[in-house]
């Protein structure tokens, strides 16, 4: 008599899983990825109509200035040093832009990732002054990415891999944790700092922070007419939840749903200090550090709803005869989320160079109706389908198809840059060695900020400098307990007088309605008040004074050339609750402009 | 013979290159089966052994090789912060367009990286790997280096390098004897000699070389009558002990020589344009090339100059000499070698025609082990590769790669060296490693792929090598006469692209050697000229162009006293050899004071010296002792009675230090006293004083000492008015 084949497993669930704990998900990274390209994209975005002035010779930054002037990096290197000329500076614009596109699809992403940090950090090195949170935070990431696998999922590369290994979908390693352990250090260091400054601990640091008139936005001034107990509970959960939120993120039990929860939480708090402070992309930098943090579980519930039997059963036929057709299907099936689509070479539609889909009830669709077809199924372009077929993009698509398979020209280019190849996602032993080297660097040189005794001797600083991994999440501590604004008052030649920070618009004395939005873009902002917090001030005025000079008469006429100029800092010191605060007006700048 | 020299005009040159063009773009854009003799003759003329550029690019890339690693000795003091040339002032020089990635970083370890990864293109340019984007790779680290350091931008030997980079760009260097070679895989075979706007563009570079060089020295009547290389020979920087000696050589001999060198300049070139029996006539021509770029190289210390020179004139060997060398090689020896190896393994195959290729064994014939039984025998057995000679005796291994280094006559020597036993032993061990992981190293050199060797240039491309060769001549003209100089709209295009070139050399009639005195506090002086601490003589050395450290410092310290002798330059030199001084000795052995001179001595007819004129160029203190200002004031003025120019930046420089103390009353003092001195000797209204004064303007607002600067801007304006007056 037979047996039946029986097999009791009993599956321990293990109490908790390092893989899930201290481990990223391959579609965490792939989203993480794609958030880093799109800061880099929109940071070139917003630095390109500035960039005469900051990353010239014309500009108030001349190199032969700029050697000598590093506020953290004294040997700063980098690649815009190579020419003062706006158009090569435009050039490099140019190129950290297309290498940003190439991360944003994952194509060769090891390499990429490498180049773009290296072209971020020669435009942070460039001109230090002009650096925000939001950039040390982008910088870190890019560093940490150097050792993981961005390009795993959802990406040209892992499109064209040659593995057929199963791929995991979790990975850990010391980059992983590197990585998580950074995105933490942020929260916890910062409360660090907090914990030694006297405001923080008697609770009026949130109050002082709001009256900081020079990043305070409309939000936080009206925040600041609360009662001071309510002023005072937020200033006690800001520490508690920067302290404790990070280490919720690690929970072992239930880690899915807990990291979840906190990771929104977190996203919340940004997004708080976002609408209060006028901070650049700080707050969008931490949310991209927040990413990796997605759990597998949220991943799996999110799939499981869009494997739906159609999904399932899809077949594509592809043009054999082409190379590039079976490549181009493959980036269409990871892009469009159809992992489980079969990809079929398919002889008879040779002659047309067609591309035919038979979906899960047998019907065929070719041509144009193929990629609608494609879209319909795509989870993702599902819900705007039909405004796709409205604007005919099927056919669009499929015309693109055609010209690409058929154009010798573009088959070859395309041939050639898109190859098949091993996606690789082992780490090897070495890296590991040097991800723990620089992990256990960085924690150390976070904590000696706390307690000096296990500060980075000196001499080994330069590791740091070097390779720009210096950090210090010293946000908002110590507080300054004053907030200031400028005036650039200019005589004309025939007597009048304009404000040249308002860009030729009327001096007053009075205090602007809302000083964080005197300047004309945070990039702005942040060199202005760099160079004022540092002290650096006086020998950066005369190419600021110099400039003004020179682009206010380019465009004036001649009795409206400017003659004079002279700088104005208003500072009010906060006072107390209740209090008046007091306003002082200091001269810090006089020049002529002839 | 028509003394051309002399008769030629501007516009006559101009003619015979318009001329040129014309025959140039007949025969690239006639057919190729067009019968006219005109066009055949042309592209017989123009044409080049794509062999003798496998050699040029060979002696290139060594070339480079050495010039690198000569460049890399100097490298703290030339290409960082903390030389002689820190990146602030060297963008002084820098006009629009110059670019240079060695501004990246001012420190050592940077430009030291920038400097293998340069040897490392070289390196593939020697091998011949991807050769086109070598060469482009190669031109580009090499006008960012002349940039970084602008004094090498006027060298001859490094602006004919630019140039020859530049151009090589134009042509398929790799097409023999390179690794692109062996990877071919095209089914035509390669051309033995091309013809295209490249090589004709090669050719125009050269003879720009040598008629604007002859240009330049005809220019001015007091050398028309033939007395150029006397006055050469007599340049102290760079006539050398050989150029010396040819000094004994009586007058007119002198004279004689000078005119048939000045002919053959002119004359030369021509010979290689000959349309009848061109190769025979043309070896002719290069031997006489040679020769005269070797008694130059021997008469004058120029660098890399004359190496350059040779090297530029290798692409010009026939066809001819190829037919007669090669057979040469082709011994019974060579004929009947072959070489087997495992059919199964990518890796096995690509290195032996890469061998076959780099060792110049083209007639040994190459077949999977596969194919023969008994070798595939030998092969699965002893698990290795199987050479086999004309004698049929079969060598394995290790052996089999010295058998091949034998048989390649160029390497032959290197066969004796390979028997050594400890590096036999290595060979034979490395060969082990190699071949246990075949699939490995499959996958390492993966990247080897085959792809056909490039040869001829695109219709874009025929187009900007047109357009760069008239800008070239254009660039030239405009350095003869200046009436064709270029307008600076179109300039910047010679500074980017590295193509700026001015082919006259080092005529003058008055030439320096420098000393360099500097005061140490115990009283005593040395010579900062010399690194070895060794006091003033005042004496000329016998032969100063051999006295420079290297030829870098040579062309720094020459262009700089003659050209850049600006206050920033100098006192970056001059606090330069303070810091160095200072950082090896203590105590009383301590630079004070440094100075620079320049012994100005003139070429007089008669083979005669005038008597050296002493003038100082500079004069300064390493560092200002503390003591009352009235005393330091005092001190300065008395130090520097005779040379009150340099007093003023003295002053100047001690009120910097008083102000970086904080002591600014006293600071102001030194500062109204250089003033004073300043319009003493320039009087009111010059630049400097200007420049100095709106300084002190700025320097008091900075300070917040607004009625300070109130003052200055009124005695500012009087200056003004009073220069005006």
């Amino acid at each position: 008599m037979e047996q039946p084949a029986a097999t009791v497993e009993i599956s321990k669930k293990k109490i908790f899983d390092l893989k899930e704990i201290f481990g990223i998900d391959i579609r965490s990274l792939a989203l993480f990825r794609i958030a880093l390209a799109l800061l880099i994209i929109f940071d070139l975005y917003f630095r390109l109509p500035d960039l005469e002035v900051f990353y010239t010779d014309e500009g108030i930054l001349p190199r032969s200035f700029a050697f000598y002037s590093f506020i953290f990096h004294p040997f700063g290197t980098s690649i815009h040093h190579m020419s003062g000329n706006y158009a090569v500076q435009l050039i490099l614009f140019f190129i950290s832009f297309v290498l940003a596109l190439l991360l944003l699809i994952g194509y060769r992403t090891r390499l990429v990732t490498f180049l773009s940090w290296f072209m971020l950090i020669s435009l942070h090195m460039r001109n230090e002054f002009l650096l925000t949170g939001g950039d040390f935070v982008l910088r870190l990431m890019l560093f940490w990415s150097l050792f993981l696998p961005l390009g795993a999922c959802y990406s040209v590369d892992s499109a064209l891999n040659s593995n057929k290994e199963n791929k995991p979908t979790h990975l850990l390693s010391f980059g992983t944790l590197a990585l998580l352990m950074q995105s933490c250090y942020i929260y916890w260091f910062s409360v660090c700092w907090k914990l030694k400054t006297p405001e923080w601990i008697n609770g009026t640091a949130v109050y002082y922070a709001f009256s900081e008139e020079h990043y305070a936005k409309p939000f936080a001034m009206a925040m600041l007419n609360l009662p001071m107990e309510y002023l005072k509970f937020l200033n006690d959960f800001m520490i508690w939840v920067e302290l404790i939120a990070p280490f919720l993120l690690f929970f072992p039990l239930h880690n899915g749903p807990v990291r979840t929860i906190m990771i929104f939480s977190l996203a919340t708090l940004q997004t708080l200090f976002m609408i209060s402070f006028e901070v650049g992309f700080f707050p969008w930098s931490n949310c991209a550090a927040l990413l990796p943090f997605i759990p597998s579980w949220l991943w799996g519930k999110i799939f499981s709803r869009l494997k739906t039997n159609e999904r399932l059963n899809l077949k594509i036929y592809y043009n054999s005869a082409n190379n590039l057709s079976e490549k181009f299907v493959l980036i269409l099936k990871t892009f469009l989320l159809l992992p489980e689509t079969n990809i079929i070479p398919h002889e008879e539609t040779q002659k047309n160079n067609e591309i035919t889909l038979i979906d899960h009830n047998g019907n065929k669709y070719t041509g144009s109706k193929a990629f609608y077809s494609i879209f319909k199924h795509s989870p993702l372009l599902s819900p705007v389908s039909s405004i796709l077929n409205f604007l005919n993009i099927g056919e669009f698509a499929f015309y693109a198809y055609k010209t690409l398979l058929n154009s010798p020209k573009l088959n070859l280019f395309f041939s050639n840059a898109l190859t098949v190849r091993p996606l690789n996602l082992k780490t090897s032993r070495l890296t590991n060695i040097i991800v723990i080297f620089f992990l256990l660097y960085v924690t150390f040189w976070n904590y000696g900020q706390w307690d000096s005794k296990y500060m980075i001797p000196d001499k080994y600083k330069w590791i740091a400098t070097t390779l720009v991994i210096d950090q210090a999440w010293a946000m908002f501590t110590p507080i300054s307990r004053a907030g200031y604004w400028f005036t650039i008052p200019g005589k004309l030649k025939d007597g009048s007088s304009v404000d040249l920070f308002k860009d030729g618009g009327k001096v007053s004395w009075k205090k602007p309605k809302i000083p964080s939005s005197i300047y004309k873009n945070r990039y702005w902002a942040a060199y202005i008040i760099n160079l004022y917090s540092l002290g650096r001030y006086a020998s950066h005025l005369p190419y600021y004074g110099s400039y003004l000079c020179k682009t206010w008469n380019r465009s004036h006429s001649d009795e409206k050339k400017l003659t004079e100029l002279k700088m104005y800092i208003f500072t009010e010191v906060t006072a107390p609750k209740g209090e008046k605060s007091p306003v002082t007006k200091r001269l810090i700048w006089k020049q002529r402009c002839d | 013979m028509p003394d051309l020299a002399k008769n030629m005009n501007t516009e006559t040159g101009i003619l015979i290159f318009i001329i040129f063009l014309l025959f140039i773009l007949y025969a690239i854009y006639s057919n190729e089966q067009n019968k006219s003799s005109v066009a055949k003759a042309v592209r017989n003329v123009f044409s080049i052994d794509l062999r003798s550029l496998a050699l040029f690019r060979v002696c290139l890339a060594l070339l480079l090789l050495f010039d690198l690693i000569f460049r890399g000795f100097d490298l703290v003091d030339f290409y960082t912060d903390s030389g002689v040339l820190p990146r602030a002032l060297a963008l002084k020089f820098l006009n629009l367009g110059e670019i240079s990635f060695h501004m990246m970083s001012g420190t050592k370890e940077v430009q030291a990286i920038l400097f293998i990864i340069n040897g490392i293109f070289i390196i593939q340019l020697l091998l011949g790997y991807k050769t086109r984007l070598a060469t482009i790779l190669c031109y580009i680290f090499f006008i960012s280096l002349d940039y970084r350091n602008y004094y090498q931008a006027f060298d001859g030997g490094d602006s004919l390098v630019r140039v020859t980079l530049f151009w090589s760009m134009f042509l398929p260097l790799g097409a023999y004897y390179s690794i692109d070679s062996a990877l071919n895989n095209s089914d035509t075979e390669t051309p033995k000699q091309i013809f295209s706007t490249g090589t004709c563009a090669f050719y125009a570079q050269f003879f720009f070389l040598l008629w604007f060089s002859v240009a330049h020295k005809m220019k001015d009547t007091f050398w028309a009558n033939y007395t150029v290389l006397y006055y050469q020979l007599h340049v102290l920087p760079y006539v050398s002990e050989f150029g010396q000696h040819l000094l004994k050589i009586p007058k007119e001999k002198l004279e004689l020589f000078t005119k048939s060198i000045v002919q053959y300049e002119i004359w030369g070139p021509v010979l290689l344009l000959s349309p009848i029996k061109t190769e025979a006539i043309r070896i002719f021509a290069i031997a006489g090339f040679l020769l005269m770029f070797i008694m130059f190289g021997l008469s004058f210390t120029l660098g890399i100059f004359p190496f350059i020179c040779v090297i530029t004139v290798l692409p010009f060997i026939p066809s001819c000499f190829w037919k007669k060398i090669l057979p040469a090689f082709k011994t019974p020896q060579r004929l009947n070698f072959r070489i087997y190896y495992d059919g199964e393994c990518g890796f096995c195959k690509k290195m032996v025609l890469i061998l076959k290729n780099l060792l110049l064994i083209p007639e040994t014939k190459i077949m999977p082990a596969q194919d023969d039984p008994s070798v595939k025998k030998d092969m699965e057995e002893k698990n290795t590769w199987v050479v086999i000679d004309s004698t049929d005796i079969r060598y394995f291994k290790f052996d089999a790669f010295i058998k091949l280094i034998q048989v390649s006559h160029i390497f032959s020597i290197f066969s004796f060296v390979l028997r050594l036993s400890p590096i036999y032993e290595l060979g034979g061990f490395i060969y082990e490693k190699v071949s246990n992981n075949r699939k490995l190293a499959s996958k390492l050199t993966s990247f080897l792929s085959y792809r056909p060797t490039w040869i001829n240039l695109t219709e874009v491309e025929n187009i900007i090598v047109l357009f760069f060769i008239i800008y070239v001549f254009n660039w030239n003209l405009g350095g003869v006469d200046q009436k064709y100089r270029l307008s600076n709209d179109i300039r910047w295009i010679g500074g980017t692209t590295g193509l700026v070139q001015a082919w006259n050399m080092a005529i003058t009639t008055s030439s320096n050697w420098y000393i360099f005195p500097g005061k140490l506090r115990d009283g005593s002086e040395t010579d900062l000229f010399y690194d070895d601490g060794r006091k003033v003589s005042w004496k000329m050395p016998k032969t100063p162009s051999g006295t420079f450290k290297s030829r870098l410092w040579q062309d720094f310290i020459n262009i700089q006293f003659t050209r850049f002798a600006d206050v920033p330059t100098l006192s970056t030199l001059a606090n330069y050899y303070c810091r160095k001084w200072n950082s090896t000795h203590t105590g009383n052995k301590q630079l004070e004071k440094v100075s620079f001179y320049a012994m100005r001595v003139k070429t007089l007819p008669g083979y005669k010296l005038s008597e050296p004129e002493k003038i100082l160029k500079w004069k300064q203190y390493c560092s200002h002792k503390e003591m009352p200002v009235e005393d330091k004031i005092r001190e300065i003025e008395e130090d520097f009675s005779e040379d009150k120019i340099f007093a003023i930046s003295e002053l100047w420089k001690a009120g910097d230090e008083y102000t970086a103390k904080s002591r600014f009353e006293d600071a102001d003092k030194l500062y109204m006293r250089s003033i004073e001195l300043d319009r003493e000797l320039y009087g009111p209204n010059n630049p400097s004083l200007i420049k100095a004064l709106e300084h002190l303007h700025s320097l008091y607002n900075y300070q917040n000492r607004f009625d300070k600067a109130k003052e200055i801007k009124k005695y500012l304006d009087e200056m003004k008015a009073a220069g005006n007056k």
